[in-house]
C-alpha cells in the first residue's frame, strides 16, 4: 500500500459526500464503508512503518524544503489507526442510534478523519498546520451539529478558543521558519542537532500553549467542560476521542522529535502543569453534578496525566505518555456514547471504560497508568506517583458517583442491537487491550524508538 | 442626505474580483495564490451583505451557488493533488513537468498548479460566501434570543 492511499481515500470520499444527503441510510453507509476504508489502508502501511525505511514521499518530486514531505513512522500510524477507528465507530453509532439528522454530518466527520490522518502523516510544520485547520474546520461545523440553542453556545465557544489556539500555532510555525529556515521536520531537527539549544525557546512555548488548546490541560482547560456539556454525545465523544489526540500527537512530534532541546529544558514547566492539571481535574470531577462536566474534567486529568508523562526524563515516560493518549482516547469515547443512553448495557459499557479511565486491572487504562507510575517511581519523581494514584482513586469516586446519581441509567433509550455493538467493541477492545496489553506496549515502545533523537 | 457608502460599495465589487482574479494567477510566481483569492473575493461579498442586505447580495449567481462552488473547487483541488497518482507519479505533480516547455505568454504560465489553487479559491469564497449568508439568514428572519 502507497502512503498516499490513506490520504487519498478520506478526500474523494469527502469531495464525493459534500454533494450528497448525509441524512439519507446509503450516504452514511458510503461513508462509514470509506472510513473502514481507510482504517484498512493505513493498518496495511504498519509492516512498512515497521520496517527498516518509513514510507515517505516528496509532493511533485521536488527537492524537500521545496516539496512538503510525507512520511509515516510508528508513531503517526499507531494515532491515525486509533483516531480513525474512534471516528469510524462514532459515524456507525450516530447513524444506527437512529438517523443522522445534518445533510453534512458523514461529510463533515469524513473530512475530521482527512485532516487527522494528514496531520499525522505529514513530516512539515506548516503543512502540519494546512492539516491541523481543516480538521479544526471540519470540527467546527460538526460543533454546532443539533443546531439546538446549547449545541450552537457550544459551538461559538469552541470556535473562539480554537482559534486563538491556531493563531498561537501559526506564529510559532512562522517564527520556526524565520529561525531555522527550513518547515521540513528532519531538516529542523537537523538544525537543531547543530545549532544554538535556546534559539527555539520561544516557537517552543507557542507550540506548548496551542497544543495545551487543543488537549485542554489546565491552565488551556476551561472551554472543554462548557463544550463538552453542550455539545451532542457524539460530537463530544469525536472532540474528546479524536480531536484530541492532534495535542498529544503535536507534543510528542514537536516536543520529542523536533525539539528534544526544548523539551529537556521545559520538563520542570511541564510537572508543574502536568501535576496543576491532574489535580484540578481530580477535584473538579468530584464536585460536578452533571456527568458530561465529570467527564470533562476526568479529560483534564486524563491531559495532565499526558504531559506529567512527558515531563519524565529517559524514554520510559514518553512510551507512557504515547499509552496514556491511546488508551484515553478510546476511553473517553466510549464514556461519551455510553453515558448517552439507559440500559443494562450502557451500564456495563460505561463501567469498562471509567475503569479504564481511572486505571483498574484489566483495562487498557491501568497499563498505561501502571507505565507512569513506574516511570515516575524509577525516576524518583515519587509526589507524582502519588499523584498519579490519587487522581486514580478519585476519577473513580466522580465517575461512579456520575453513574450512582444518574437517571439515565434507568430512564432514557436504551442502547440497542446497533449502538450496543458500537459501545461494547469499544468497551471489550479495552478489556482486549487490559488482558493482552502487549499490542499497546510495544506501540508505546517502538512509536518513540522511532523518534530516535533521543539518548 | 443620501449615503455615498452603497454606491461606493457596488463600485469596489468588480476592482475587487479583477484583483482576486489577479491574485491567484500570479501566485505561482509571486505573492499571491488561490486563498488570498478566495478571501478577497469572499470579503468584497461581505461588503455587499453589509451594505445592501441578503436580497441585493444574493442577485449574483455566484452568491447564490456558493455552496456547490466550494464543492467544485474541491472536486479541483482533490483531482490536480491526485490524478497524477494514475500516470504513476506522485501525488501533487505539476504539469508540464519542470523539463517539458513552459507553455503561457508572457508572465503568465499555464500549469496545472492553476488549476489547483483555482480550486483553492473557489473553496475559500465558497465557505466565506456560506457562512456569511447563513448569519444574515439567522438575524434576517429570527429575533435574537439571549442564552
Amino acid at each position: 500500500m502507497p502512503l498516499w492511499g490513506p490520504l487519498l481515500l478520506p478526500w474523494v470520499l469527502g469531495a464525493v459526500l459534500a454533494f450528497l444527503d448525509g441524512r439519507r441510510a446509503w450516504v452514511a453507509w458510503l461513508a462509514i464503508l470509506g472510513l473502514a476504508g481507510t482504517l484498512v489502508c493505513t493498518a496495511w502501511l504498519l509492516p512498512q512503518a515497521w520496517g527498516a525505511q518509513a514510507p515517505q514521499f516528496v509532493t511533485g518530486d521536488w527537492p524537500v524544503g521545496v516539496g512538503i514531505r510525507l512520511r509515516a513512522d510508528q508513531l503517526s500510524i499507531v494515532f491515525a489507526l486509533v483516531s480513525t477507528a474512534v471516528l469510524l465507530g462514532t459515524l456507525v453509532y450516530e447513524h444506527v442510534a437512529g438517523g443522522i439528522t445534518s445533510r453534512s454530518f458523514p461529510a463533515l466527520v469524513v473530512f475530521l478523519g482527512a485532516g487527522l490522518t494528514g496531520v499525522f502523516f505529514t513530516s512539515d510544520a506548516f503543512n502540519f498546520y494546512v492539516f491541523f485547520e481543516l480538521a479544526m474546520t471540519a470540527a467546527f461545523a460538526l460543533a454546532s451539529y443539533g443546531e439546538k440553542p446549547r449545541n450552537l453556545r457550544a459551538a461559538f465557544t469552541f470556535v473562539v478558543v480554537n482559534l486563538m489556539g491556531s493563531t498561537l500555532f501559526l506564529t510559532a510555525v512562522v517564527m520556526l521558519y524565520l529561525t531555522t529556515g527550513t518547515l521540513d521536520m528532519l531538516s529542523i531537527i537537523a538544525w537543531g542537532q547543530a545549532g544554538e539549544p535556546f534559539a527555539l525557546v520561544v516557537p517552543g512555548t507557542l507550540l506548548l500553549c496551542a497544543f495545551g488548546v487543543k488537549l485542554g490541560f489546565f491552565p488551556f482547560h476551561f472551554w472543554a467542560p462548557a463544550v463538552y456539556r453542550d455539545a451532542g454525545p457524539t460530537v463530544a465523544a469525536l472532540l474528546a476521542g479524536a480531536l484530541a489526540n492532534i495535542g498529544s500527537y503535536g507534543l510528542l512530534r514537536f516536543g520529542v522529535d523536533v525539539m528534544p532541546q526544548v523539551l529537556a529544558q521545559a520538563r520542570p514547566l511541564l510537572e508543574i502543569l502536568g501535576a496543576a492539571s491532574i489535580l484540578y481535574g481530580s477535584v473538579l470531577a468530584l464536585s460536578r453534578r452533571d456527568t458530561r462536566e465529570v467527564l470533562a474534567y476526568a479529560s483534564i486529568t486524563q491531559a495532565g496525566l499526558i504531559i506529567a508523562a512527558l515531563s519524565l526524563d529517559g524514554r520510559e515516560g514518553l512510551c507512557a505518555a504515547v499509552a496514556l493518549a491511546l488508551a484515553g482516547s478510546v476511553d473517553k469515547t466510549a464514556l461519551f456514547l455510553a453515558q448517552d443512553r439507559g440500559g443494562e448495557r450502557a451500564r456495563r459499557a460505561y463501567s469498562v471504560a471509567a475503569f479504564s479511565t481511572a486505571g483498574v486491572p484489566p483495562t487498557a487504562g491501568f497499563w498505561s497508568k501502571a507505565w507512569l507510575l513506574r516511570a515516575a517511581l524509577e525516576q524518583g519523581h515519587t509526589a507524582l506517583a502519588g499523584l498519579v494514584v490519587l487522581a486514580s482513586a478519585l476519577s473513580l469516586l466522580a465517575l461512579f458517583r456520575a453513574y450512582q446519581r444518574e437517571r439515565w441509567l434507568k430512564e432514557g433509550a436504551a442502547l440497542h442491537r446497533g449502538t450496543g455493538a458500537v459501545v461494547y467493541a469499544l468497551s471489550l477492545a479495552l478489556i482486549a487491550v487490559g488482558l493482552w496489553p502487549e499490542p499497546l506496549l510495544r506501540a508505546g515502545r517502538d512509536a518513540i524508538q522511532g523518534l530516535g533523537t533521543l539518548p | 442626505m443620501r449615503s455615498f457608502v452603497p454606491p461606493l460599495s457596488r463600485l469596489l465589487l468588480w476592482p475587487s474580483l479583477m484583483i482576486a482574479l489577479a491574485l491567484w494567477l500570479k501566485g505561482g510566481a509571486s505573492v499571491g495564490g488561490g486563498f488570498p483569492a478566495g478571501a478577497l473575493a469572499g470579503l468584497a461579498v461581505l461588503l455587499q451583505y453589509v451594505v445592501a442586505g441578503r436580497d441585493q447580495a444574493r442577485r449574483y449567481v455566484a452568491v447564490r451557488y456558493a455552496a456547490p462552488l466550494a464543492g467544485v473547487g474541491l472536486l479541483l483541488v482533490v483531482g490536480t493533488a491526485f490524478l497524477p497518482v494514475l500516470g504513476g507519479y506522485t501525488p501533487m505533480s505539476l504539469f508540464p513537468r519542470p523539463d517539458q516547455p513552459e507553455v503561457g505568454v508572457g508572465g503568465l504560465h499555464l500549469h496545472t498548479a492553476l488549476v489547483f489553487e483555482g480550486g483553492l479559491m473557489l473553496i475559500v469564497f465558497g465557505l466565506v460566501v456560506t457562512v456569511i449568508d447563513r448569519f444574515a439568514l439567522r438575524t434576517g428572519t429570527e429575533e435574537e434570543s439571549g442564552p
